[in-house]
């Protein structure tokens, strides 16, 4: 039996060279044009570098293997022990310089002051005056005078401002 | 998978210490490459996914004594291996002063530059619809939809009944469904 062959006569197209010995039905790309249904999905895209999972160790540290259940408990037992210690050693020392030291060093201090303040002979009793201080008498002599006559020929030269005199 | 019995011998020699090393590298045979998987959808780079993945059975190693057969082996490793995964992106959100969402956004935005990431377009949108729901719904959708895993096996890892599973497996594919019709 003759083998029939579906090729239109004449109508000028034409294939790549052995386009239909090469034709693979490209599913990923129906899937990106297509496809928005999760069924066409079919993985997740990840890959692995080549031989990732054959060549796969796990690496324990070499103190993982030798420690076994009871050191990891007396590891911690010494700990607690440690800290315990360091805390009531901090604790005492901190007591006794509550105690001791910190009056010791206040009373040290107000004598300092004191001394301080004798060498350099602070005079309390004369204090300085703000009230009637010369150069603040001076800033408010310096403001009353100016005089009229300039107060006039500014406005006269700002119009908007003699508009809003005149206005009231 | 192995089956229940093997899975206690392997625990019995790792508890007893007997063989443990030989024992421990049976389990990671058996195990390295479903939580491999497991891991590298939640973290999605391969890098972060070796790591997570070397602490995992480093931690199944250390605490294997605290393992009391309550539940299968396998979902404790995986409960495990989730935590690891869980830790390490919290981790890495703070070091980088990013927000859970941020995080999800970020890990997701940086697949298209990933050199361990073929996937098409169709395949990144679904990585950003993922990114884009709640926690567990990505959970159980990662374990269900690209693990194949019994609904059963995720309550189980997850610590939740059957048909909490199921409704989110429900909602998380609705969801994603609806993002890829607007994608």
């Amino acid at each position: 039996m003759k083998e029939k062959r579906n090729i239109p006569k004449q109508t000028g197209f034409k294939v790549p060279d052995n386009y239909f010995e090469d034709f693979k039905v490209d599913f990923s790309r129906n899937e990106v044009e297509n496809s928005s249904t999760l069924e066409t999905i079919k993985s997740s895209g990840f890959k692995t570098p080549e031989n990732y999972l054959e060549d796969f160790k796990v690496e324990i540290p070499s103190a993982e293997k030798k420690t076994s259940k009871v050191i990891s408990i007396n590891r911690n037992k010494v700990f607690t022990f440690i800290s315990t210690a360091a805390a009531v050693a901090l604790f005492i020392l901190f007591i006794y310089k509550e105690d001791t030291i910190v009056p010791e060093a206040s009373e040290l201090s107000r004598l300092a002051i004191e001394d301080y303040l004798e060498q350099n002979e602070f005079d309390f009793e004369n204090e300085i005056d703000y009230k009637n201080n010369a150069n603040l008498s001076d800033f408010h002599s310096q403001l009353n005078a100016v005089d009229n006559e300039a107060i006039l020929e500014y406005l006269s030269n700002n119009t908007d401002m003699t508009f809003f005199l005149n206005d009231e | 998978m192995a089956t229940r019995q093997e899975e206690d011998i392997l625990v019995a020699q790792l508890q007893k210490g007997e063989r443990k090393e030989e024992a421990f590298s049976k389990l990671v045979t058996l195990y390295k490459e479903r939580l491999y998987w497991h891991v590298r959808n939640m973290v999605k780079n391969h890098e972060d996914a070796n790591d997570v993945l070397q602490n995992t059975f480093i931690k199944i190693f250390r605490y294997i004594n605290n393992f009391k057969g309550d539940s299968k082996l396998y979902s404790w490793m995986y409960r495990i291996a989730t935590n690891e995964s869980i830790t390490f992106i919290n981790k890495k959100a703070k070091r980088l002063q990013l927000s859970s969402q941020e995080m999800q956004d970020y890990l997701v935005n940086n697949l298209e530059s990933d050199v361990y990431f073929e996937g098409d377009k169709i395949q990144l949108a679904l990585h950003k619809a993922l990114a884009k729901l709640p926690e567990k719904q990505r959970q159980v959708f990662n374990m269900k939809y690209f693990q194949d895993l019994k609904y059963k096996e995720i309550a189980e890892i997850l610590e939740v009944s059957e048909g909490a599973c199921k409704s989110n497996y429900h909602h998380a594919t609705k969801k994603i469904e609806e993002y890829l019709k607007e994608a």
